[in-house]
């Protein structure tokens, strides 16, 4: 086996004539978290109910621990837990039902580890599942993506819905999967999430991935974020390439720029600058500039 | 195993009050034999167009047994057809429908297991269907008709007729629901299938047997031929048990590679 838990190469999804992804292609380590990360719609659900066997790919692959997706796809899904952004269950069963009812499907025993979720997540497994708050409901579903102690967890915008204390819990509890030995993928359309948890990272936008690589590296990109107050710049200042991000508020302007900062200083230097802050952007703000 | 018991519950009440409705119905229908198979009732129909007593299965000999039942019976048939056309056409959907199927099928199954566990559950519900009607109207026949002598034989070939039925409209039923993508109102399918079903049959009893009688699954089970011949007629058997056959394997192969929509 390679060291590779996920291998997706030219992965398409048509929807009639509608696109769900283009030849997206990237392979995840054994043992990382892995980010997926992209606006709503750009193709991440479809790539990760491919993985799980929910929907089939028009053309491409995709391997988990060096298993074809679609044609082992039943021995595959023994060791993966999927959560789902909004996870539905079969509403007039109790919590402790639906769980044991899911456990019922794996070749393990997975009282031990289930018990210690329920304990940990502080759910009452003798409610009715249509009882259940949003909150509440999400917990439930974290148990069962986890219960059988998976070695590839799949979460597909997994914090929608959790309060910030019980985010937190979650990702004590991701990590610590991790540790154990298992490789996370985390979907999600929010970037400080996955700078806090993850790895890597691969961007997607419109169906077709536009970059993958180490949260780290993404940081560290020379950009910077400029903020200056002055009566006497204009937007047209600024229209050379190298700038993004322009906004401007009355005598206040703001704009990422990337390279060399004494560009930028030269520009500025013949006019009255009321005040000027030069500051790293954050993540977001760079992932904005793969948005356009 | 779990999803057999399950899918095995989830019906049970429904099939209930079918049957409870049901049999109250033919009861009630077996408490006015000795009325409605006077010569007095004999007389009246006579005097009606022979269209309309066809259209209403009234065309059939009401002093014997039999020919009481086959009445009841093109109901019957029709009851049972709507039944099992529902249930095939619950038998995936509303689990994509109300998004449990995410939660299902991405456990380590074999898709095809899965049907057959789902598919299972509902042969029983409609043997159960079958075998309720069967005993309950014998019953009824030995309660009300006074004793009168009918051929035993013809009876069971007519229950099992209702039985044939039952498993031609699940397997549609099956059928269409995988070549859907969703379905919001199945209940307005299955009657309006089975209904129309029973439309054409009745145009096939008016127009003397036309080649609709090849087309139409009612007239393939007709009770009253049934209770004349003491048989079915053959290649009523053979095309529903091909339709039923391929409607299964069908849906089978459409499961196999069938995209569950997402919530978002």
């Amino acid at each position: 086996m390679g060291t590779h838990s996920i291998e997706i190469n030219d992965l398409t999804k048509m929807y009639g004539k509608n696109r769900g992804i283009d030849g997206v292609s990237f392979s995840v380590e054994k043992g990382e978290i892995f980010g997926f990360i992209g606006p709503n719609g750009a193709g991440k659900t479809t790539t990760l109910r491919i993985l799980v066997g929910l929907i089939f790919p028009t053309s491409g692959s995709a391997t988990i621990f060096g298993k074809d997706c679609i044609t082992d796809g039943s021995s595959i899904r023994e060791d993966i837990g999927y959560l789902p952004g909004e996870v539905f269950f079969y509403e007039k069963m109790r919590v402790g039902q639906m769980l044991s009812y899911s456990a019922s499907f794996y070749k393990k025993d997975c009282t031990k580890r289930m018990n210690e979720l329920v304990e940990r997540l502080e759910i009452d497994t003798s409610r009715r599942l249509d009882s259940l708050s949003f909150g509440n409901r999400k917990k439930v579903g974290i148990v069962l993506g986890l219960l059988h102690s998976p070695s590839l967890i799949i979460l597909d915008e997994p914090t929608i819905g959790l309060d910030p204390l019980m985010q937190q819990t979650f990702f004590d509890i991701i990590k610590e999967e991790q540790q154990k030995g298992s490789t996370v993928l985390f979907s999600s359309h929010i970037l400080s999430e996955v700078q806090k948890l993850c790895d890597r990272l691969a961007i997607i936008k419109e169906g077709k991935i536009i970059r993958i690589d180490d949260v780290a590296s993404i940081n560290r990109e020379a950009y910077r974020k400029y903020s200056i107050v002055c009566d006497t710049l204009k937007a047209s200042d600024f229209s050379d390439g190298g700038f993004s991000e322009f906004i401007q508020k009355g005598n206040e302007m703001s704009f990422l720029h990337s390279g060399d900062i004494n560009k930028v200083l030269t520009l500025v230097a013949d006019h009255r600058i009321i005040d000027m802050k030069i500051a790293e952007p954050t993540l977001e703000e760079i992932f904005m500039n793969y948005y356009r | 195993m779990k999803t057999f018991l399950l899918e095995l519950k989830r019906g049970v009440l429904t099939t209930i009050i079918w049957l409870t409705t049901i049999t109250a119905f033919t009861w009630v229908y077996f408490t006015m034999f000795e009325t409605l198979s006077s010569d007095m009732l004999v007389h009246i129909l006579a005097d009606f167009p022979e269209e309309f007593l066809k259209a209403f299965g009234m065309d059939t000999d009401f002093t014997t047994v039999l020919g009481y039942f086959s009445m009841l019976g093109l109901y019957l048939v029709l009851f049972g057809a709507i039944f099992a056309a529902n249930l095939g056409l619950h038998a995936v959907l509303p689990e994509e429908m109300e998004r449990t199927a995410d939660f299902l099928l991405t456990k380590p199954i074999i898709r095809s297991k899965l049907l057959t566990q789902k598919i299972l559950a509902d042969l029983i519900h409609l043997i159960l269907f079958a075998t309720t009607i069967g005993l309950s109207n014998y019953l009824f026949i030995r309660l009300y008709t006074g004793g009168l002598a009918f051929e035993i034989h013809s009876y069971l070939i007519m229950i099992f007729g209702i039985f044939l039925m039952e498993g031609l409209f699940f397997s549609l039923g099956l059928l269409i629901s995988m070549l859907v993508k969703q379905l919001d109102s199945p209940l307005s399918v299955s009657v309006g299938l089975s209904v129309g079903c029973y439309i054409l049959a009745t145009f096939n009893t008016i127009l003397d047997e036309t080649f609709l009688g090849y087309i139409v699954p009612f007239s393939y089970v007709k009770f009253t031929y049934i209770a004349e011949t003491g048989s079915m007629r053959s290649y009523g058997l053979v095309i529903s048990l091909i339709v039923i056959v391929f409607s299964i394997a069908a849906s089978y192969l459409l499961y196999e590679r069938r995209n569950i929509a997402s919530a978002t």
